[in-house]
């Protein structure tokens, strides 16, 4: 009988209660539909209009559309689906009793905020890669084979943002005594990054650059080196955001 | 703040306060549980027992005064009175999930310090009645269920300090005699502190009680000494024939503050004082020549001397306040 650790207690979460199933299921669908979308574009305006010269504004479909579909998407819409997976996972304090449970046996809230969020963080990059893999795929079969080294960065450059997303939401759940709190304040920040972004000079700095970046490198309208900066900001920030959950969660009372 | 002692007393608490605003809270609770000692505290809704309870499980904070701790850091463990647990955890996986996450915080190996992981977990099941259950999923578990769990979780720990929160609250009567006959057996071993709002329980299992009231302790001693002090002196008289002269004759002396006579030569007599009724009774009813079938003390619980300090009417039966 091997130890039930945090670490496996945060497996058997995201197993268990189904979702992983649902980050594959929703990051595998955007996936398999954008290149798809894609590639049938023009064939589906073309028979919702009826019209010719629609048709010819539409340019023909290219790898970078099949898979910069899927990775705007993912990082769009997926992302509201790895805050809520990963808020219901890190609010600590959402359920009293069982919060007394954990800090009954633990000397500090890291321990039981840091596996939350890293588990779930794996959860996310794996549904983003599998997802990834799926519109290279499928990109190749009806458009053409994306570049294999943009799409390499695209799925790191990702990740990070996916880990850094979890990180924020993990943070947030410090803060929030609702699982549907920490999702409010978590997209509350997440999406106000892209507004502060807008500032010229900074936007490169924010990990909210990292949201354009998958697309922007398999169009080939940026390298990976345009965002090392943002990369940087992401794990620092995401670890003084942890940090900061950390201390706020074990100042708090329960029972 | 938390001291450490290593003093005669598992816990020691001094002057603790803890303002919730319009008189809710503590102010300023002494509280004194023995080493090794089952101690009953005890309660109407309201009085404090769970802010007590969470301040020395270290989950809430005092305003003011502090605790002072007997035990080795993290040897305490609390059982709250409507435990939850990861609905997606067998009750074996949560037993091995609370032994799991003491171990990573280096509070000890508990029972896995004396045999192997999965026998500690098993036998800790069995002694709360949930070895059938071991392998479900506690999202099914009744609160009851829940409560035995808990208790399994927290023992296996092998904790100097238990700390249970009305724990038979949700039991049926069989899991209540087993649940509280394996709080008794701990007693010498290890400290215990109960409340529970189920008198005639806390009477079976304290050695110690304390009585909260409003935020203030009103009693702390031993079980006996309060029922002593504060339960009425009532017996209960059955004696051959009409009980009626007797009655009336007792009702003259100065120490008796009533005598009814009931059927079949029964007779309740209440005395002023315990130690003037067990030297009066005695000997007025030899002096009448009753032939005495049999003589009880009445109200001689815990309960009696919980409504009797606090004030409370004393109703016809039940709990305290449920």
């Amino acid at each position: 009988m091997t130890d039930l650790t945090a670490w496996r207690v945060e497996w058997l979460r995201l197993w268990r209660s189904h979702r992983l199933l649902a980050l594959l299921a929703v990051f595998a669908f955007l996936g398999f539909s954008e290149p798809l979308a894609a590639r049938y574009l023009p064939d589906l305006l073309r028979g919702s209009t009826g019209s010719r010269l629609t048709v010819t504004a539409v340019a023909p479909a290219v790898p970078a559309d099949g898979v910069g579909g899927y990775a705007s998407n993912s990082l769009q819409l997926g992302l509201v689906v790895v805050v809520v997976v990963a808020a219901f996972a890190c609010t600590i304090d959402s359920r009293p009793a069982l919060t007394v449970f954990y800090r009954t046996r633990v000397r500090s809230f890291a321990a039981l905020l840091i596996p939350r969020a890293v588990v779930t963080a794996c959860g996310a990059i794996a549904a983003y890669l599998v997802g990834l893999a799926a519109a290279w795929y499928e990109t190749a079969v009806l458009i053409g084979g994306p570049d294999a080294g943009a799409m390499a960065a695209s799925a790191l450059l990702g990740s990070v943002y996916l880990a850094f997303a979890v990180v924020v939401t993990a943070a947030a759940g410090a803060f929030a005594r609702s699982s549907l709190g920490t999702v409010g304040y978590a997209l509350v920040v997440l999406l106000l990054l892209p507004l502060v972004g807008a500032i010229p000079r900074l936007g490169s700095w924010l990990p909210s650059a990292l949201v354009r970046a998958p697309d922007a490198l398999v169009r080939h309208s940026a390298t990976a080196g345009h965002y090392q900066y943002a990369v940087v900001s992401a794990v620092l920030s995401g670890a003084v955001l942890l940090l900061a959950g950390c201390r706020v969660g074990a100042r708090r009372e329960t029972g | 703040m938390t001291t450490r002692t290593a003093a005669a007393h598992a816990v020691r608490t001094h002057s603790l306060v803890r303002d919730y605003g319009g008189g809710a809270g503590l102010h300023g609770v002494d509280l004194e549980v023995p080493k090794n000692e089952v101690y009953g505290l005890i309660g109407r809704n309201g009085a404090g027992k769970t802010t007590v309870l969470s301040i020395i499980a270290g989950l809430r904070r005092a305003d003011a005064g502090r605790v002072e701790m007997g035990v080795a850091p993290g040897r305490t463990a609390f059982c709250p009175d409507t435990p939850e647990f990861e609905p997606w955890l067998t009750a074996a996986e949560v037993v091995r999930q609370s032994l799991g996450l003491a171990a990573s915080a280096g509070r000890g190996e508990g029972d896995r310090g004396r045999e192997r992981e999965s026998d500690a977990v098993a036998r800790r099941l069995a002694e709360v009645g949930l070895t059938e259950a071991a392998q479900r999923r506690t999202g099914g578990f009744s609160r009851g269920m829940k409560q035995r769990l808990s208790l399994a979780a927290a023992l296996v720990l092998d904790p100097e300090l238990l700390i249970l929160d009305e724990p038979t609250s949700a039991l049926d009567p069989t899991g209540r005699a087993d649940v509280l006959a394996l709080i008794s057996g701990l007693e010498g071993t290890r400290t215990v502190i109960f409340s529970s709002h189920v008198l005639p329980d806390v009477q079976r299992v304290a050695g110690s009680v304390g009585v909260l009231d409003r935020g203030r302790l009103l009693f702390q001693g031993t079980m006996s000494g309060l029922i002593d002090a504060y339960a009425r002196p009532v017996w209960e008289v059955r004696v051959r024939g009409a009980a009626g002269p007797l009655a009336e004759r007792l009702r003259t002396l100065p120490w008796v503050v009533g005598a009814d006579a009931g059927q079949d030569g029964r007779l309740v007599v209440e005395a002023r004082s315990a130690e003037a009724g067990e030297l009066g009774l005695a000997r007025e009813l030899g002096s009448a020549g009753a032939r005495l079938v049999s003589l009880n003390p009445v109200d001689a619980d815990l309960e009696t001397a919980f409504l009797t300090l606090t004030g409370e009417r004393i109703p016809g039966g039940g709990g305290a306040d449920d």
